[in-house]
């Protein structure tokens, strides 16, 4: 091995390219080299230095906990909270609820499985998990409107992730109060937009958390039903529950 | 059933979290040498991942993935004084005294190596540590810096050679 070899060897060895073999080698020329010997001292002064760099920064288990914290903190400013969820059983049939550290965030007339409303919202939300004891508020307060001891949902909610004109219909809503009925027209006047009624239908089309905002409670004109996510049935029901009775369905176009 | 755990898993955002964040802050950590940059780029990179995750379809290696968007973090991160506040280095460790303790030789060795690599241009540094520290192979390097194997090649040959450059005034002392 002459020298120059030496030089592209260590180059090799530094690289992370060299075998047993490669070291043998280039010890072997070091003892024979005053000049190479000094270098293949430094460099093993330096392969042992960075055999330790690696350690020098090493996360521990409290930095990691606090990136992820930070993490965590991030994303729910970012709009994407973490979500907690559990399954309630109501005479509508089960729901889903989807809690975040705010509130309420979803609510989902129960068909699916638990898997697929979990892998539904780990479309939007970085973590979901099931927790049932955070959300037993939420069901006391669903179990007790549909035996009529509740007439005024106090969860918390937390609607950020729907549209500002959503939003506005959806407070507006949650002013019709258990007992009352009014229009989509209706609506689309108090908020400033008459003629909107087809906005305001789609906007609580996109109502997250139906029952709680009581978007049943807004028929579509001349007393027809209009539309419901969780279907006619169940917008009969719990209009049923807070005395109205439609339980002979009226003709709609759907 | 099996294909209903997979595309769970595979959605699971807070699952890949779990699984690599250890070894991205220690990533980004090695490649900043300072703590509190990390944890910034870490927000960064996991942020991106995130808006970008949902739309990632069956990707077969999420930690490439994660490797080559926390790079690109630190490759664009611009620090005011990020090369000003670092000393001239070999000035430095010839006119230091040599300790006759070895281990404080041994911590000197270490910090002069640290900072030779905190000297070295970003993309060097980057391949360097993917390739010493990490394990990658060149093929993985070059997955991580979106480049050719040659290149990624030559980027950790060029880091060598600077270190080596760079570290010339070590003497063994013990």
């Amino acid at each position: 091995m002459t020298c120059d070899d030496f030089a592209h060897r260590v180059d090799d060895l530094l690289a992370g390219d060299g075998t047993a073999r490669t070291t043998a080698a280039l010890g072997r020329h070091a003892d024979s080299c005053c000049a190479c010997k000094k270098e293949w001292q430094r460099v093993d002064l330096i392969r042992r230095a960075l055999s330790r760099a690696g350690t020098a920064d090493e996360p521990g288990a409290t930095d990691v906990r606090r990136a992820r914290e930070r993490l965590r903190t991030a994303l729910d400013r970012a709009g994407h909270p973490p979500i907690r969820f559990g399954k309630v059983t109501t005479p509508v049939g089960s729901v889903f609820i989807g809690l975040t550290e705010h509130g309420v965030c979803d609510l989902t007339f129960g068909q699916a499985s638990e898997q697929d409303y979990r892998a539904a919202l780990l479309r939007r939300a970085p973590e979901a998990w099931r927790d049932d004891v955070s959300l037993m508020p939420v069901a006391e307060q669903l179990a007790a409107y549909f035996a009529g001891r509740l007439t005024r949902f106090t969860v918390p909610l937390d609607l950020r992730q729907v549209t500002s004109f959503t939003a506005r219909v959806l407070r507006e809503t949650r002013k019709v109060r258990f007992g009352r009925l009014t229009t989509y027209g209706a609506l689309a006047d108090r908020l400033g937009s008459p003629g909107a009624s087809r906005a305001v239908g789609g906007a609580l089309g996109r109502n997250p958390v139906p029952i709680i905002v009581p978007c049943h409670r807004v028929l579509a004109q001349g007393g027809r039903l209009g539309g419901f996510t969780g279907g006619l049935p169940t917008k009969r029901l719990l209009l049923r529950v807070e005395g109205h009775q439609f339980s002979d369905p009226m003709p709609t176009l759907f | 059933m099996t294909t209903t755990r997979q595309t769970e898993a595979q959605n699971d955002f807070g699952l890949l979290v779990d699984t690599y964040q250890t070894e991205i802050l220690r990533y980004l950590r090695r490649l900043t040498g300072d703590g509190a940059t990390a944890d910034d780029l870490f927000q960064d990179t996991f942020l991106r991942a995130f808006k970008a995750f949902s739309r990632l379809r069956s990707n077969p290696n999420h930690r490439a993935w994660l490797y080559r968007i926390a790079t690109n973090r630190f490759l664009n991160h611009r620090r005011r004084g990020w090369y000003r506040v670092e000393v001239p280095l070999a000035a430095e460790i010839r006119s230091r005294t040599p300790s006759p303790a070895a281990i404080h030789e041994r911590a000197t060795v270490a910090d002069t190596l640290r900072q030779a690599i905190a000297h070295l241009p970003k993309r060097q540094r980057a391949a360097f540590i993917q390739r010493q520290l990490h394990g990658f192979n060149y093929k993985e390097v070059s997955a991580v810096l979106g480049c050719t194997e040659t290149a990624a090649r030559a980027n950790v040959y060029q880091a060598v050679r600077r270190l080596r450059r760079e570290l010339v005034a070590l003497r063994r002392t013990t």
